[in-house]
């Protein structure tokens, strides 16, 4: 173990202490004291747990002068010639050892003390006087990078390099105490970190031995677990081989979602944890899954879109992908923050072939065991992409499938209602039906449906063209009736009776001209580029039922507006809001007038009200009703429940609803069909944000 | 002097004929009425206001009007005349500082074309209703009343223009100027707030330049001074009131006071200047003179003071129980302050006397792009 100590908030010391093995008065004169010792060559594994010595030039232990000023050391071990525990405590003042000529000059005093047996061994160094660069660093980097060079996951599988070096006794490995860390926080930490490398979308772990490679990967939602896809035989220079594990966390919703973790904190564990990192001899090398570093070219692949396998093993096993690019697994690639992994793996300590780390202590020499280190870890990684598309796939085939069954069900029970629907002519019944049995058996085309219904909703806004020239030719029909009125009120006069009939003009001629009036003032509105105003809604509301309301009133229907005299709109075009307002109380007025046996007054209830963030619009009425089975179908362009033939209101085109909808949702607003209060039918409710 | 010119333009031939005779008959020796095209033979190369204004072209000076009607879609059977439409017409007549009246089968009355005539933005062009059945008789009179009251005015201005007194004022006081053509110049601060607001009225006077064509500028602005003395003087009550804002005002029922022993009280009070022979006018400031010199309260007290009896008072057309005292520009009827909405931003400044009921303006303003 070794432990780091530091004060924050006085950064005046730091403390780093281990329980290894300690060093004697004769090993801290030959081996710590010299550079570049043979110490290392002589003996390549540590005394206890016979671990493989790490270093090279035996220079590591000087750095410690760019953190402080000021170094003491203090070591207890068992001094074997002696058969004493001594304690040996030397201090090392930088800025007086500079001032030697030679290396050979510096005086470095130490001390030795016999210390009791039971006194435990290892060594401390205390870093004083500490430079200003070291006191400014940021708490959070110093705690992360420390704890990066010893973690290597606890969730990840090292394998055999999990007891390192020569097995002798059981070697608990490395682990860091900083300051501030709990047992408590340490655990919460061991757990998130072991439930997130769970829950991954894909897995891989290669085990490289001297002449074997075997990979094997596993998929979430894979019934058989890891499969083994790659054994072979593969001759290498990496001495020892690797074993590697990469998880893959592609951000997608729902990754951790009821799963007993907050999604935020699993998602910033991972981006704390990303990237391949490689841990050399138990310690994590640089700059293998650092920020900084792309050694696996993942973010470069990502960046350039890269549609080709970079590692020759792919090519080999499953040839180069095709270049269409949906069905390109290489566009899949894991991204670095994508992964959390780690390669384990022991380099050489001596010799050219192997892996042999570069003299800077950042990477391995670029040699051919290097080189067969990239392949086989980015053959992972284009393996988890192949996987992971070819999962994705799956799903979407089961989705699809899911979605084909209930669309087919939907359509059948839609089918089976509009048969029932006695307010369409057999011609419209057939019309419908046979649209629906069509897209019922396939689900591309009903997608597809959707979409030329989208269109033809784009296309039917021509109509507006129409009403235009309409508009201009109804004033014109307009002034023909007036002047007929005129020429009977004449022949009236003149004794001849045809008060009945002139009433009847009047009365009609009054309600052709409420239509006109209304189709004017939308068309005037429409070119005026539909200015957005706020308006009191009740004369809106009236406005629309008014004209109705000779239709309304000869079928006894009853029309009850709910809404204050003040109750404002929000800023929005009167086309729009009334529009949606006609559209849902004709359809209303249908449903009522559809509806044969009424044993209760017939009413249209019209509800406005604001809430805080929300102007709402209700349209209430003890009509026919809408059946479950054709609820999902009513927003669907060119559907109807209403003939031509059979309603005095007309079908329309059907239009209406989907019109509505796209409308009232362009304006981020929303149209639903909820549940009716107590004695009513249906209840469309329409909301209006009060600010867009 | 010689006769002034009034060109008709009528696409249907039968119609024209119709027209032309009833016009005849009224204008008799005051314009000769010229039917369009004045010659067969119409360019047929150019824009088709180059084409309209090179067949009128000899006569433009003498042009007193131009009638036309707001469709022209017949003409295609004239070579060089397809697509020819009222406001191809209308711009040539602005081009030329010549009035026009646009007429039609019967002035609309839904409630979208109400607002946007009522707005009166730029439209500066009169409005002739032809009638249902074609009531020929008082088209031709509300002609000659469009064409008489824009003489007066262009008579006027020609003559100050050209005499060189005071001529800068037709230029920068449009105001003073028809205050001086209406024989009040007390009125002058009031005019102005006739020309503020959103209407833009006398905008287009800032772009007359004098010095180029006096002639031409003289024209222009006798027009502008028209437009705005009908489309925003008179027809919005304030200085002026029409029968219905009258009887409203003087709080004496609209069906008795167009009887002639009510009017006959506040005769003197008529309006006799521009425009005068096509509707009844009164002075507002004339009616309240003589309740005061009556000592009466309104004109219901003044009609009873003076022995008419059986009269009614003028109740607001919203709800009868009110009294009513101003108009409703929308239904063209008394409306009383209570029921009412003024101040509407299209309205001009002066015009205090207009308003719009409370349930109608609720129901037309956001159509009308205003907000409450």
């Amino acid at each position: 173990m070794c432990k780091v100590e530091y004060d924050l908030s006085n950064p005046e010391e730091v403390i780093i202490t281990d329980d290894g093995n300690g060093m004697t008065e004769e090993e801290f004169i030959r081996k710590w004291m010299r550079i570049a010792s043979d110490a290392k060559s002589k003996s390549q594994y540590s005394l206890k747990y016979q671990r493989t010595v790490t270093g090279e030039k035996g220079i590591g232990r000087f750095a410690v002068r760019f953190l402080g000023e000021e170094l003491s050391l203090s070591t207890i071990a068992f001094d074997n010639k002696r058969k004493i525990k001594t304690r040996l405590e030397a201090y090392f003042d930088w800025k007086e050892i500079d001032k030697a000529k030679e290396l050979d000059d510096a005086l470095i005093e130490y001390d030795v003390y016999e210390v009791d047996d039971d006194t435990p061994v290892g060594t401390t160094l205390y870093i004083g006087l500490l430079r200003s660069d070291f006191k400014n660093l940021d708490e959070k980097k110093i705690r992360s990078s420390i704890l990066k060079i010893v973690s290597p996951l606890e969730g990840l599988d090292s394998g055999r390099f999990n007891s390192l070096g020569k097995r002798t006794k059981i070697d608990p490995g490395f682990s860091v105490q900083l300051p501030l860390d709990d047992d408590e926080e340490a655990k919460k930490e061991e757990l998130l970190s072991k439930f997130i490398l769970e829950n991954f979308a894909g897995k891989v772990t290669i085990n490289l031995t001297n002449e074997t490679l075997i990979i094997r990967a596993s998929v979430a939602g894979w019934k058989n677990g890891d499969i083994e896809l790659v054994r072979k035989k593969y001759n290498n220079h990496i001495r020892g081989g690797l074993i590697a594990d990469i998880r893959y966390f592609p951000r997608r919703a729902g990754t951790f979602k009821n799963k007993g973790v907050n999604g935020n904190l699993a998602w910033d564990w991972v981006k704390f944890n990303c990237g391949v990192a490689v841990v050399d001899h138990g310690l994590r090398i640089r700059p293998f899954g650092y920020d900084d570093d792309d050694w696996l070219h993942q973010d470069k692949d990502s960046a350039s879109n890269r549609r080709k396998w970079r590692s020759d093993l792919m090519v080999e096993e499953f040839g180069q992908p095709e270049s269409l690019a949906s069905t390109n697994p290489m566009l899949y690639l894991p991204q670095k923050r994508q992964v959390v992994g780690a390669v384990f793996l022991e380099s050489s300590v001596s010799g050219s072939t192997g892996l042999v780390p570069s003299a800077d202590r950042e990477g391995y020499l670029e040699n051919e065991a290097y080189n067969e280190l990239y392949q086989i870890v980015r053959t992972g990684l284009e393996l988890l992409a192949l996987l992971d598309k070819k999962n994705q796939e799956r799903l979407l085939a089961i989705e699809a499938e899911i979605a084909a069954k209930e669309s087919q069900e939907n359509f059948k029970a839609a089918i089976e209602r509009i048969e029932s629907i006695q307010t369409l002519t057999p011609e419209d019944k057939s019309r419908i039906i046979t649209e629906y049995n069509r897209l019922s058996k396939n689900l591309e085309e009903a997608k597809d449906y959707t979409r030329k219904a989208a269109f033809n909703l784009e296309a039917m806004s021509l109509l507006g063209v129409l009403a235009g020239f309409m508009t201009h030719e109804s004033k014109r029909i307009l002034r023909l009736i007036d002047g007929a009125i005129v020429s009977i009120e004449k022949f009236t006069k003149k004794g001849v009776n045809y008060r009945n009939e002139l009433s009847e003009l009047k009365e009609s001629r009054d309600e052709f001209k409420r239509h006109l009036d209304y189709v004017t003032a939308f068309t005037d509105n429409l070119n005026s580029g539909m200015p957005e105003v706020t308006f009191f809604v009740k004369p809106q509301i009236e406005e629309v039922t008014e004209k109705f309301q000779h239709f309304a009133n000869t079928r006894n229907i009853q029309v009850n507006i709910v809404s204050d005299d003040d109750c404002k709109s929000p800023k929005i075009s009167i086309a729009i809001y009334s529009g949606v307002l006609m559209n849902l109380y004709t359809n209303a007025l249908k449903a009522i007038v559809a509806r044969k046996q009424h044993t209760e007054q017939r009413v249209i209830e019209i509800r406005a009200w604001n809430e805080k963030k929300w102007h709402i619009m209700e349209i209430v009425d003890n009509g026919v009703g809408i059946a479950t089975e054709i609820k999902d179908r009513i927003w669907d362009p060119l559907f109807t429940t209403t003939s031509n033939a059979y309603n005095p209101l007309g079908s329309g085109m059907g239009l209406g609803l989907s019109l509505v909808k796209k409308l009232v949702e362009s304006l981020h607003g929303k149209v639903q069909m909820i549940d009716p209060p107590s004695g009513y039918q249906t209840c469309f409710r329409v909301q209006y944000p009060q600010n867009k | 002097m010689h006769m002034k010119k009034i060109f008709l333009f009528e696409d249907d031939d039968s119609e024209r004929a119709q027209i032309s005779n009833a016009l005849k008959k009224v204008f008799r020796r005051k314009a000769t009425i010229i039917e369009f095209p004045a010659n067969q033979s119409v360019e047929t190369t150019g824009t088709l206001e180059s084409r309209v204004a090179s067949n009128i072209a000899q006569d433009r000076v003498d042009i007193g009007m131009i009638i036309c009607d707001q469709d022209l879609s017949s003409y295609i059977e004239y070579q060089g005349l397809s697509g020819l439409s009222a406001e191809v017409v209308t711009t040539v007549a602005r081009e030329y500082g010549i009035p026009i009246a646009i007429y039609g089968r019967g002035e609309s009355d839904l409630i979208a074309d109400k607002i946007r005539q009522k707005r009166g933005f730029l439209d500066r062009r009169f409005f002739l209703e032809l009638g249902i059945r074609g009531d020929m008789q008082k088209f031709a009179k509300s002609s000659l009343g469009f064409f008489e009251g824009c003489r007066r005015i262009s008579d006027y201005i020609e003559k100050k223009l050209f005499s060189n007194e005071h001529s800068e004022c037709v230029y920068s006081n449009p105001a003073a100027i028809l205050a001086d053509i209406l024989g009040r110049p007390e009125i002058e601060t009031r005019l102005r707030l006739y020309s503020s607001g959103d209407q833009q009225y006398l905008e287009s006077l800032l772009f007359i330049n004098s010095k180029d064509d006096p002639q031409m500028a003289s024209k222009a602005i006798s027009c502008e001074i028209s437009y705005w003395l009908w489309e925003s003087i008179l027809r919005f009550p304030g200085l002026l009131l029409n029968e219905i804002a009258a009887s409203s005002f003087l709080n004496i029922d609209v069906n008795q006071f167009n009887k002639e022993k009510v009017r006959a009280l506040f005769k003197k009070a008529l309006y006799k200047g521009p425009f005068g022979e096509i509707r009844n006018y009164w002075w507002r400031d004339d009616l309240e003179e003589l309740l005061v010199k009556n000592d009466c309260e309104d004109g219901y007290a003044l009609a009873k003071k003076s022995g008419l009896r059986g009269l009614r008072t003028c109740r607001c057309s919203v709800d009868g129980s009110e009294k009513a005292g101003y108009y409703c520009m929308l239904t063209d009827s008394p409306v009383g302050y209570k029921n009412s909405v003024g101040k509407i931003p299209y309205f001009p400044a002066g015009a205090d006397l207009s308003r719009i009921s409370k349930s109608s303006f609720y129901k037309i303003a956001p159509w009308a792009g205003i907000e409450i």
